[in-house]
């Protein structure tokens, strides 16, 4: 799942995009203001006029959103315990959010910090954390998620900790070829030669240069957690109720399919649309940032 | 070569080690088995007891190193609810996975690299942007999301295919369909560049003045010389693929590792979950070798020394 | 035009688009070449001489097509209004030579292959029959071991060998006129000498006509029997070789045989006569693939 959202150029061939069209390139920017038009609903999410999500209401189970035959205070219908289809598409947004971008924060401070350490002071450290990289790029995603809550248990921290322990290592490695492209570079040896700390370099130089190409990653990376969390939720290994999430209410969605299909299939559009819109914007990022080059390998 | 080989599969080995050892120090460090596997109103008495039987109590390096060396010796401990040794749990499910990956892979390329190489023929036209807009949706889709929908359209609704199950080929069409329509995207992508690149070769150009007819161009010529970038990209596809699988072997009731590695949590099943993880690196790391190997097998430039 | 001409061009003109607009490849040229002669084409970079080919061949590409002119090949039209038969040349009656010959074979197959694959395309044979005239064509070429040769990958191949394998190739189809597109440009002087020879002897003895573009009218002069100047897609001088070395009509070609000694057409090529030694043989160079 997680080769979903790795930039194409981190194959290591050339690779010659199809050129971006008008139409390409407007659909990245539709991508883009849906986003942020996301994210400000989710953000503002309690001020909203919205009933609470886990409110219960055995008697109107299972209402059509409005425009199948329901009423406009169900906007989206509701689901088999009678809650609120859009109040829990919006705050389930919110908890995925904040729980992918915590973690995208995490993972890349993480991340970066290994892959410049690794890129800029090279041998033993580029050793050690190379072999790492490699290791967790082993482990598939489920697979780690699984091993990590077998021990835990299900909570919002044990989410939070298999996101973290997986995403850090594409950053890393990312982060570190670009660093040691950038090592060579003259200003370094500037640097070097008036007598500034390695650390001081890493920390003031380095890191400011490579910080468009950890902001790509994180982009998708987003996505991808989104996407992690989901799964995990579906699977029941997720999110606990109360708390709502897209993957959550997937479950519900699977055993009331043939009576009340919305409550499966919104919260998945929701997270297609979503994935489809961070693709969108993260390649339109990466074009912006460089154009031809295999900058990630 | 051999030597080529031999230097890749200690690396592999190397890999798997560290990526075993990793996943081994972080379960414990995400948590305590023993108290999970117990529920947190275990007196503490019995936690203290079934630790010490379980042998948790010991310090980490030595856990740890006994763990290794269980592993080299093909030891990978015993299933707490099946009661049975790992191994043979792990055997009895993993040849269904592969069963899966196998046919959704087939699917992926078998579809994907013709629709590259169309949209490679057809270069900036509306063909091209409609097959690649197509792949960027397709890889857009959750697939866990595609799972329910495919089970629930072509299998529940219109009866086409079992939901569920296995055991006869039917049963494997809608799991591996589903499972195949992300790699299938990318390596539609991918063969698309690396079509557009081959076809402005000089070779092409002269393949096309001696004579030889368009079509055989691009599946003698264009074919060949892609294969390298595409067996790359199913590489890649491999971890992918391994987490995809959970979720589609459990929505149609697959009985591969997947399904049994959730089993097995919601279980607690520490000890057979540990086992599945070594089993989904190990094999992650093979197949990364095959890839491997078959790349620099592939490259007659890099498999024979130039005259 | 001689009257057994085997391929003759008509007041041909090419237009290319580019960036800044639309501007003329070719423009009214006229040309002939028939059996057993050789045609060279002669100008710089931009002249237009590969445009002309190309168009013979309709490898114009998308940026380039032709507005005017007519094409026989063997008296038969195959350009004209409402006619278009130029890719039933391909191969088959027209052979292409390329400026750079490794990068004109496959880098992912063995040689066998690709030249197997023509005659099965042009002549209908496979197999054994097949073999046998990869075989002898390639012994006709000058190989002395033709097997190692077929079994090569092109990146085993020295820049000569490679020349003379994609020269093989364009004649496998049994073609009646070769197009050789500055085929010596890339390679040294001792390569060239031998390429050059090997073409006139495949005119002189073997009847084939003979298309040398090139830059280097020197060169031309020495294996041509008519050579035709372009200048900016312009056709400057045409003739055959005594004339327009003693008596060029323009400035511009006078310009280019200027700085070349007086040729003596009566002497043989200069490799042949003042380097001594033989050829390097063709089996010092290849290494059998494992």
């Amino acid at each position: 799942m997680a080769e979903l959202m790795v930039p194409a150029d981190a194959e290591p061939v050339t690779v010659s995009e199809a050129p971006a069209s008008p139409r390409r390139r407007l659909a990245s920017r539709v991508a883009l203001v849906l986003l942020g038009v996301l994210v400000l609903v989710v953000a503002l999410a309690p001020l909203l006029p919205l009933p609470d999500p886990n409110d219960q209401d055995l008697s109107n189970a299972l209402r059509e959103p409005v425009l199948f035959g329901g009423t406009w205070d169900h906007l989206l219908g509701t689901d088999q315990l009678g809650r609120d289809m859009l109040a829990r598409m919006v705050f389930g947004a919110r908890l995925s959010f904040f729980i992918a971008v915590v973690g995208v924060a995490c993972a890349g401070v993480l991340g970066s910090a290994l892959g410049i350490a690794a890129g800029f002071l090279g041998r033993s450290v580029d050793f050690v954390v190379s072999r790492l990289v490699e290791a967790q790029l082993a482990l598939p995603f489920l697979l780690l998620a699984v091993a990590l809550i077998v021990t835990r248990g299900q909570s919002l921290a044990a989410l939070m900790f298999v996101l973290v322990t997986y995403g850090w290592a594409e950053y890393a490695r990312v982060v570190r070829a670009e660093v040691m492209s950038l090592r060579g570079r003259p200003f370094v040896l500037g640097l070097r030669v008036a007598g500034a700390s390695r650390l001081r370099i890493m920390a003031r130089h380095i890191l400011p240069n490579v910080f468009n190409t950890i902001f790509v990653v994180a982009t998708l990376q987003v996505g991808f957690m989104v996407l992690g969390e989901s799964a995990l939720s579906f699977l029941g290994l997720g999110v606990v109720s109360p708390q709502v999430s897209w993957g959550a209410m997937l479950a519900d969605g699977r055993s009331e399919f043939t009576r009340a299909w919305w409550v499966g299939v919104l919260p998945g559009v929701a997270i297609f649309l979503f994935v489809l819109a961070v693709n969108l914007t993260g390649d339109a990022l990466r074009r912006r940032h460089d154009p031809r080059r295999r900058a990630y390998t | 070569m051999l030597r080529f080989v031999a230097v890749r599969v200690v690396g592999a080995l190397v890999t798997l080690l560290i990526a075993v050892s990793l996943a081994f120090f972080l379960s414990r460090l995400a948590g305590d088995p023993v108290r999970n596997m117990l529920g947190d109103l275990a007196p503490a008495d019995q936690v203290a007891e079934v630790r010490a039987e379980l042998g948790f109590d010991r310090p980490l390096i030595t856990q740890w190193f006994d763990y290794i060396g269980d592993l080299a010796r093909g030891d990978l401990g015993e299933s707490l609810r099946y009661g049975e040794s790992n191994l043979s749990v792990v055997a009895d499910r993993i040849g269904a996975s592969i069963q899966l990956a196998v046919a959704a892979l087939l699917i992926a390329v078998v579809v994907g690299v013709p629709v590259g190489l169309i949209a490679a023929r057809h270069e900036g036209t509306w063909i091209d942007r409609a097959l690649m807009s197509g792949s960027l949706l397709g890889q857009s889709l959750p697939t866990f999301w595609l799972a329910m929908l495919a089970s629930l359209i072509f299998a529940v609704k219109l009866g086409w295919f079992p939901a569920g199950g296995s055991g006869r080929l039917s049963h494997l069409v809608l799991p591996a369909c589903t499972l195949a329509t992300l790699p299938l995207a990318r390596v539609a992508r991918m063969s698309r560049s690396a079509a557009v690149d081959v076809l402005q070769e000089p070779y092409i150009l002269a393949a096309w003045a001696r004579g030889v007819p368009n079509r055989r161009v691009l599946a003698a010529h264009v074919m060949r010389n892609i294969s390298l970038p595409v067996l790359t990209i199913i590489g890649l596809q491999a971890g992918g693929l391994l987490s995809g699988a959970v979720t589609v072997e459990v929505v149609f009731g697959w009985p591969g590792m997947g399904s049994l590695a959730v089993q097995a949590v919601q279980f607690r099943d520490f000890p057979l979950v540990q086992s599945i993880v070594v089993v989904g690196a190990a094999v992650f790391v093979g197949i990364n070798l095959l890839v491997d190997a078959l790349c620099g097998v592939a490259d007659p430039r890099v498999r024979v020394a130039s005259g | 035009m001689t009257a057994d001409a085997l391929l003759e061009i008509s007041d041909l003109s090419v237009r290319a688009r580019s960036r800044t607009g639309e501007t003329e490849a070719v423009r009214g040229l006229d040309l002939g070449v028939g059996r057993g002669e050789a045609l060279g084409i002669i100008g710089e970079s931009g002249s237009g001489k590969s445009t002309t080919v190309a168009a013979l061949l309709d490898l114009l590409g998308p940026n380039r097509r032709i507005v005017s002119g007519t094409m026989r090949f063997d008296r038969q039209l195959v350009y004209g209004p409402g006619v278009d038969l130029r890719p039933t040349l391909r191969g088959r009656k027209v052979g292409f030579v390329f400026q750079a010959a490794a990068a004109s074979l496959n880098p992912m197959r063995r040689v066998r292959s690709q030249f197997a694959e023509l005659l099965g395309i042009h002549l209908g044979v496979s197999g054994d029959a097949a073999g046998r005239r990869m075989h002898v064509l390639l012994e006709h070429l000058g190989f002395d071991d033709p097997r190692t040769v077929l079994r090569s990958y092109p990146h085993q191949l020295s820049g000569g060998m490679a020349q003379r394998v994609a020269i093989a190739m364009a004649l496998a189809g049994e073609p009646s006129l070769l197009v050789a597109d500055e085929v010596t440009s890339a390679v040294d002087v001792i390569t060239q000498a031998s390429v050059v020879a090997l073409l006139r002897r495949l005119v002189s003895e073997d009847g084939y006509a003979l298309v040398f573009v090139t830059h280097d009218i020197a060169l031309a002069a020495e294996i041509c029997d008519s050579l035709l100047v372009l200048r900016d897609g312009r056709v400057v001088e045409a003739g055959t070789v005594e004339m327009v070395v003693r008596t060029p009509q323009s400035d511009y070609t006078r310009e280019l045989i200027g700085n070349v000694p007086l040729l003596d057409r009566s002497s043989p090529p200069l490799a042949a006569s003042t380097i001594g030694g033989t050829q390097p043989t063709t089996t010092a160079r290849v290494q059998p693939s494992p």
